[in-house]
């Protein structure tokens, strides 16, 4: 049976600031079983770095409890909480290395906060330095590393005191796709190979795709949905979701029915003609052009349209037109 | 050009020298020390600072902001009674120490401060994910991190340092501004105050180039 290694009961955090509270997350509980990589998605500003901070008391609940292996670390004294934070390792967006220590120094760190015995403290950064795949860099500083090479200090830093958890804050964000994927995979590798518990926060699905086996969408400081990836793909619920999965690709969130009016514009006349040609010339829709009208100003000319025909039709020639140059606007869709 | 040369009294002269270099490296080491905890309070019991602490970092604060604003001849006379309490004379080149570190030290801290601000923040909080006590905080990521605004600030305070030794020497410091003003302005022989000046030029330059080369040798960002 798979236990719960982490959980999070109740949770809210306010902030004070100078314009009022600020409600950053409300309601949250999450439950983390032991070994597996828990992803929590969401916008900018949702509360995902708050809600990962909690998790190792960077930041205090207002109110509500955060158990690991059924302690509850919201009752630790500080010394007791500097002890737990040992055995939680984090990683992040900006990587937060010491540029003043090279990278086998900056591995040392935590184990110098053990007081690790200096033979053994060798022994283990050189462990970690192959782990993650930095050999020959040992003495080198982070300004003279690579984005990829940099968080992979981070996570042999992360992994120093053989922590039961690693929280991840956005860690590939900073870095391109590829360097992304080579990241993730050295998590997935270190998630297989030594069972650690993996929680992750990031905007981008294709982390959560790739490597997550459960998945919590968080949206204004509040869990919106939570399952195991498959299944949150298979039937995204909820449609912030199902804008992650990618089925609403539309800004405006519009469901499109068998009529709608919309204005079209561009900048250049030329391209407006095209696609209202286009537009026109669709066998399966019925179009009328309603009227038109010009601004001197900006050259911009504004179209209405009325189309009639299939809903999906509709959308593709709606998400079509959205992709060109052409503004649009939705009047009517009913 | 020897004519000009025997105008001065050269023996004198580095002697001079000598109790300029004197005033310099003991002030400096102790406005070194000083600044660095001085600096350390200030920026520790800030607002938000990990020792976050409204009455210490207003004391400091207005200890380093008055002796910071007081034109330092005036602070020379101010602080002569105290001189005579740790020196045991007001007359000479240690006589001169005392207020040459608390003119300099606040002035230091400011720096030491500003300096350990620019720390990355998100580096903080990561010694702090790892475990680390605010005195580990403080030893291994503060100090170390700001190594570089503390060597370039130092280079800074230590060149204000010597404008404030030879100002020292009106009032009976000794070194050279002592001897500029004695027996260079007041004796009418320009010769000797233009050669104590281009030895302080020549004292400044030097302590500028050591300092711009160990911040560059340090800092590794």
């Amino acid at each position: 049976m798979v236990t719960d290694l982490i959980q999070l009961s109740n949770i809210k955090k306010t902030f004070q600031t100078e314009h009022g509270a600020v409600h950053a997350l409300s309601d949250v509980n999450l439950e983390i079983k032991e070994g597996e990589i828990f992803g929590i998605i969401g916008y900018s500003g949702a509360g995902k770095s708050t809600l990962i901070r909690l998790i190792n008391l960077l930041e205090k609940p207002t109110s509500g409890t955060i158990m690991i292996e059924g302690r509850h670390l919201t009752d630790f004294n500080e010394r007791q909480l500097r002890e737990e934070r040992r055995t939680i390792g984090m990683i992040f967006q900006h990587f937060n290395l010491l540029w003043s220590r090279t990278v086998a120094q900056n591995i040392a760190f935590p184990l110098e906060l053990t007081k690790m015995k200096k033979k053994q403290r060798d022994e283990r950064i050189s462990e970690l330095i192959q782990m993650v795949g930095l050999e020959g860099k040992e003495s080198a500083y982070p300004a003279e590393l690579s984005g990829g090479q940099k968080q992979r200090v981070g996570i042999a830093r992360a992994l120093a005191n053989n922590p039961k958890v690693l929280l991840c804050d956005e860690a590939t964000s900073a870095l391109d796709p590829k360097t992304t994927d080579s990241i993730l995979s050295l998590l997935s590798k270190i998630n297989k190979t030594l069972g650690l518990t993996i929680i992750l926060i990031t905007h981008e699905m294709a982390v959560i795709r790739k490597i997550c086996d459960r998945v919590a969408v968080l949206d204004k400081g509040r869990i919106v949905e939570e399952g195991s990836v498959d299944d949150v793909f298979a039937q995204p619920l909820q449609t912030i979701t199902q804008e992650f999965v990618g089925i609403h690709q539309n800004p405006e969130r519009a469901d499109f029915s068998e009529k709608i009016i919309l204005s079209l514009s561009a900048a250049k006349k030329p391209l407006l003609q095209k696609k209202l040609s286009q537009l026109l010339g669709n066998k399966f829709l019925s179009v009328n052009v309603l009227g038109r009208q010009s601004e001197q100003e900006s050259q911009a000319e504004k179209t209405l349209v009325s189309i009639q025909g299939p809903p999906e039709t509709i959308r593709s020639v709606v998400n079509d037109l959205r992709s060109e140059r052409v503004t649009i606007e939705v009047f009517e869709s009913k | 050009m020897s004519e000009w040369i025997q105008n001065v009294d050269w023996p004198s002269m580095w002697l001079s020298t000598g109790q300029t270099l004197y005033m310099t490296i003991i002030s400096g080491f102790f406005t070194f020390f000083l600044g660095i905890i001085l600096g350390l309070l200030l920026y520790l019991t800030a607002k938000d600072g990990l020792l976050e602490n409204a009455t210490v970092y207003g004391l400091i604060a207005a200890f380093v902001n008055v002796f910071r604003s007081i034109p330092f001849i005036i602070l020379i006379i101010l602080l002569i009674p105290l001189t005579v309490i740790i020196i045991g004379t007001m007359i000479g080149a240690s006589a001169a120490l005392p207020s040459i570190i608390i003119g300099a030290a606040p002035f230091y801290a400011r720096l030491v401060e500003i300096g350990l601000r620019e720390v990355d923040k998100g580096v903080i909080e990561a010694a702090q994910a790892m475990g680390a006590t605010k005195w580990q905080i403080v030893w291994k990521v503060l100090l170390p991190e700001a190594i570089p605004a503390l060597t370039s600030g130092m280079t800074v305070t230590l060149i204000a340092l010597i404008g404030n030794t030879a100002m020292a020497g009106v009032v009976g410091a000794g070194g050279l501004g002592t001897i500029a003003y004695n027996e260079g302005f007041q004796a009418n022989n320009n010769t000797i105050t233009l050669v104590a000046t281009v030895i302080i030029l020549v004292i400044v330059f030097i302590i500028q180039y050591v300092g711009d080369y160990i911040t560059r040798r340090v800092d590794k960002r």
